[in-house]
């Protein structure tokens, strides 16, 4: 192996800041997954490494050096309290590429700075894979190639041919790697075990209802499902997607049941119309699949709770799919005393004005059919806000809800509505999951986002079993009948978080027609990126090789290196060396725009034809442009021929031929 | 460019050492030109196997891209280090003799005929810095490299290697070129001052003359002639130089004779000649030399001067 240079060679001043920016430029999307603790370490290490190209004298010594380290490795174990795992080895990295940048002094370490800085990028598709990231990514690879043209031409490229020369490279690896990608063998993973990464990073509904928890989600964009639909779509008031069922709270918060020793699942009676779909799970870290209400027939693999929520062996991690057939008239069986117990489960003794306001409704009727409709219409004829911002309660939410604030996401009025049906005696759960979903014209499917996250209850009814009730249907039922709109509530002021944020909602109005029809384009180009590029798995690409007819590792082996000469030959033909091309003659220029003057007016100089034969021709079918016509072919010859060339006849001979009128 | 025969083109030396010696320029072609991964380029293949792993322990498909991504771009590196060379032509430029103990300098010139530009190219001879320069467009650039001239007679260019790790670092592009390129090296002349010789033919060897009585005339300053024969007075009223002959110049004829050193190594005796001919040079005088099976003519002047020293150094070899 041979040393690329002896002489070692140190960036200058322009490039270590070009090195800088592009770490920087690297490492910037981190701020959305780790600690801001980790991120402010990292540009504090950039900035100093910044100032120092200035004044080499801070530049830290080696005691101080090795303080940083241990301050940076105590930083990653105060945020995770280990050093493996996604989060925490991420942000390991990131400390590591800021402390090199500290102490880089040679060529080697510039390259450990890049091949560092590569890595890091590939840590944040851990947390995302938009195609927004990708993009972004893509830059980043291109400016920190451009610092090691930099770094092997030295200080006579210009920054601009640097990064051209950058962009073409990474243009011409475009091809490459897709071949690669489509070819090049995948193994399944995972190879060793991966540490359990907390799920915090993901989001999705969460295995607790507290004030908060539902309506964190009601900005998020990002899809939490999608469905086909092999028949026709249900309507907007049926799309209740089922997740988790909470029985049990504290007065504050509600908790899942312990999942062993539970009952056995008692089968619902079906009737009417059945919807067969395919959903494309998110990835949630959880092991709920959303169903509508009530999966009948669902895959073999898949489990059913006793309150009809389908749950995955494990945790999905990534993208699933599975086919269901769901019913939405059911009728529940009986409920078991130990049922009837957690369904009527009050944390501690209701306050005074709570029983006064459901001894009222008791008196009117004993029916329990009919104090739920009292319940909803209380909800619906108190002024009671229906809000992404409700205000904060200390103590007794519920209670201080009910009478005092009113104002709430669907996650109060669930569970305040369950509270007073307690109350009530009449068992009740809550019940949390999706609701709605957006039609995608483009793609054909049924799109449901984290915004459509809901919570609604279930009250057991004697003739019907467990019932369905949303009492946020009570309060806003556009929610239900047109599901959320995001761009709509922001603008009506319901949904807001900052003055700023509103005034932008409003200028964003007008362009709300616009905006949905991008909108559902592009949640389509995200379908097809999922479904095509991040779902390419090794058995996708088993099914695609067999398309091809690749069988074997020979045919494989045909296809990988026949698709790579092709490519290379391509960049081959890109790079080969080309003429410069000639001076372009200015008197030729100018004399073949008078020519093409002329031949718009049908004379055409014929092939043989000197400029000064053409000239007289010329002269003699046009005589009122004669003297312009000399003139013009005087001075080409002039130039052309001339013992002397005078500099100001170029300039003549242009203006002339501007000037002629045929 | 003629075809190379097979046990050459497959002989494993022609990566280090290179071709046969040429004359004329060479022209860098994908027969001489090598290409392997540099050390960063093998720190890059394992920072991409690493890359790898994880995009298979994840199942992350944005994983594999940027990992391809990387590969590729290095692969399409591997065009540019080639074309950063391939093209360029390597000629020999002057030659300028030197003695024995200083350095030569060989005089190489880098042509790029092409209308794009060379960055980052290095020459190297064995294990002495590199030096590094760029080439414009259709430009020429003179690199001379200095070789410590060791022993007196012909110095030879060794294998010159031209590489360039242009692009990205991660590849080492190189071409060894072998010039019929040498400069010749006189003997190192002793360093202390010696009285010429005296000989028992030669009676008017070193005595010392009377320079002003013999004054004869000017005659036009050639290269070569002595600096306290210029007449300095004319030359500051703005005249072209003119040297003062003297009469007894004629006649004073040093005659320089290989039996003057005996009892010295060869070597010792050739550094007492280089000597006396650079002194005797330089005092003006007219000298003769002859060496056993060359006798040169007395004579005076640069072109004398150089063709005794070349003499000199080549004697007996």
């Amino acid at each position: 192996m041979k040393k690329p240079a002896a002489t070692s060679f140190v960036p200058d001043r322009t490039q270590e800041n070009l090195l800088l920016f592009s770490v920087f430029f690297v490492a910037a999307p981190h701020l959305l997954n780790l600690g801001w603790a980790i991120v402010l370490y990292f540009s504090l290490m950039a900035a100093w490494r910044f100032a120092s190209g200035y004044r080499p004298a801070l530049l830290p010594g080696r005691l101080l050096l090795f303080l940083l380290t241990l301050s940076g490795a105590a930083l990653v174990y105060v945020d995770y309290h280990r050093f493996y795992g996604r989060e925490a080895g991420s942000s390991l990295f990131l400390v590591g590429l800021g402390l090199k940048l500290m102490e880089m002094r040679n060529r080697r370490d510039v390259y450990l700075v890049v091949y560092l800085a590569f890595f890091v990028a590939l840590t944040q598709y851990l947390f995302s894979q938009s195609i927004a990231l990708a993009v972004y990514t893509l830059a980043a690879v291109a400016l920190l190639i451009s610092v090691l043209i930099g770094l092997n031409a030295g200080p006579v490229l210009s920054l601009k041919t640097q990064f051209r020369m950058a962009a073409s490279l990474v243009a011409q690896a475009m091809p490459i790697m897709v071949v690669l990608f489509i070819f090049f063998p995948r193994i399944a993973g995972p190879l060793w075990k991966l540490p359990d990464d907390p799920s915090s990073a993901k989001t999705g509904l969460s295995d607790i209802i507290e004030p908060g928890s539902v309506s964190r989600l009601a900005l998020s964009r990002e899809p939490a499902f999608r469905a086909d639909f092999e028949g026709p779509l249900p309507l907007p008031a049926e799309r209740y997607w089922r997740g988790p069922v909470f029985w049990h709270t504290d007065g504050r918060r509600w908790t899942l049941p312990p999942e062993q020793g539970r009952n056995t699942v008692q089968a619902p009676a079906f009737s009417g119309p059945a919807y067969r779909y395919t959903i494309t799970l998110e990835p949630h870290q959880k092991r709920w699949v959303f169903a509508l209400d009530l999966p009948k027939v669902f895959p073999e693999n898949l489990a059913q709770t006793p309150e009809y929520l389908l749950l995955t062996p494990q945790n999905v991690g990534e993208r699933r799919q599975y086919t269901i057939s769901s019913y939405p008239n059911y009728r529940t069986g009986e409920l078991s005393p130990a049922e009837r117990e957690q369904g009527l489960q009050l944390p501690d003794r209701p306050s005074a004005r709570m029983l006064r306001l459901v001894e009222r409704w008791r008196q009117s009727s004993s029916d329990p059919k009919d104090i739920v409709n009292k319940a909803l219409l209380h909800f619906r004829e108190e002024p009671f806000v229906y809000t992404l911002n409700p205000p904060v309660i200390r103590d007794k939410p519920v209670d201080t809800f009910l009478f005092e604030t009113r104002k709430g996401f669907c996650e109060h009025y669930a569970t305040a509505f369950v509270y007073l049906m307690r109350v009530a005696g009449i068992p009740a759960r809550v019940v949390t999951g999706y609701q709605g979903g957006q039609w995608n014209p483009v793609g054909k499917f049924l799109e449901v986002r984290q915004a459509d996250a809901h919570a609604w209850a279930e009250v057991w009814l004697s003739e019907q079993g467990w019932t369905r009730v949303d009492p946020t249907a009570a309060v806003a039922p556009h929610r239900i009948e047109q599901g959320i709109d995001l761009d709509r509530q922001m603008a009506d002021h319901e949904v807001s978080f900052s003055p700023v944020g509103r005034a932008l909602a409003d200028a964003a109005f007008d362009l709300h027609d616009w905006y949905d029809q991008a909108r559902l384009i592009w949640a389509s180009v995200d379908h097809a990126w999922n479904q095509r590029v991040l779902s390419y798995n090794p058995e996708n690409q088993k099914r695609f090789w067999e398309a091809l007819g690749i069988v074997d590792w020979r045919g494989l082996i045909t296809w990988l290196t026949a698709l790579l000469i092709l490519c290379g030959v391509l960049v081959g033909l890109w790079l080969r060396p080309r003429r410069k091309p000639k001076a372009a003659d200015p008197a030729m220029a100018a004399y073949n725009r008078f020519l093409k003057k002329m031949a718009k007016n049908g004379l055409v100089k014929q092939t043989g034809e000197g400029p000064r034969d053409f000239a007289l021709r010329a002269a003699s079918e046009r005589p009122e442009a004669k003297e312009a016509i000399g003139a013009i072919t005087t001075l080409f010859l002039r130039i052309r021929y001339g013992r002397q060339a005078d500099p100001r006849d170029i300039d003549q001979l242009r203006r002339r031929v501007r000037a002629l009128r045929v | 460019m003629t075809a190379l025969p097979l046990r050459e083109r497959l002989d494993l030396r022609r990566f280090l050492r290179g071709e046969k010696a040429i004359d004329g320029p060479v022209m860098l072609s994908h027969r001489r030109i090598f290409i392997l991964p540099s050390r960063s380029g093998l720190a890059l293949a394992l920072l991409l196997l690493i890359q790898w792993l994880t995009a298979i322990n994840y199942g992350n498909n944005l994983a594999f891209i940027l990992t391809f991504l990387l590969a590729a771009a290095a692969m399409s590196s591997l065009f540019y280090s080639y074309r950063n060379l391939s093209g360029l032509s390597v000629g020999a430029g002057k030659m300028s003799p030197v003695f024995a103990g200083d350095l030569a300098s060989f005089e190489l010139r880098l042509t790029n005929s092409a209308a794009l530009p060379r960055y980052g190219i290095e020459l190297r001879l064995k294990d002495a810095e590199a030096l590094r320069m760029d080439i414009p467009p259709e430009g020429t650039v003179s690199a001379i490299l200095r070789v410590p001239a060791e022993k007196r007679g012909w110095l030879e260019l060794d294998t010159v290697t031209i590489s360039t790790a242009f692009p990205l670092g991660i590849f080492y592009a190189w071409s060894p070129i072998n010039l019929k390129y040498k400069v010749l090296v006189y003997p190192r002349p002793t360093q202390e001052r010696l009285p010429f010789p005296r000989s028992e033919d030669d009676h008017v060897g070193a005595r010392p003359r009377n320079a002003s009585d013999d004054f004869h005339g000017f005659r036009a300053y050639q290269p070569g002639d002595p600096f306290k024969h210029i007449h300095w007075k004319s030359l500051a009223k703005g005249r072209d130089p003119v040297i003062k002959q003297y009469a007894g110049d004629e006649t004073e004829v040093l005659h320089l004779n290989w039996t003057d050193t005996k009892g010295l190594d060869t070597e010792a005796r050739l550094s007492r000649f280089c000597r006396w001919v650079l002194d005797a040079e330089q005092a003006g005088m007219r000298y003769a030399l002859s060496l056993p099976g060359t006798t040169i003519a007395e004579g005076h002047g640069a072109s004398h001067c150089r063709k005794c020293l070349e003499s000199l150094a080549l004697f007996d070899l």
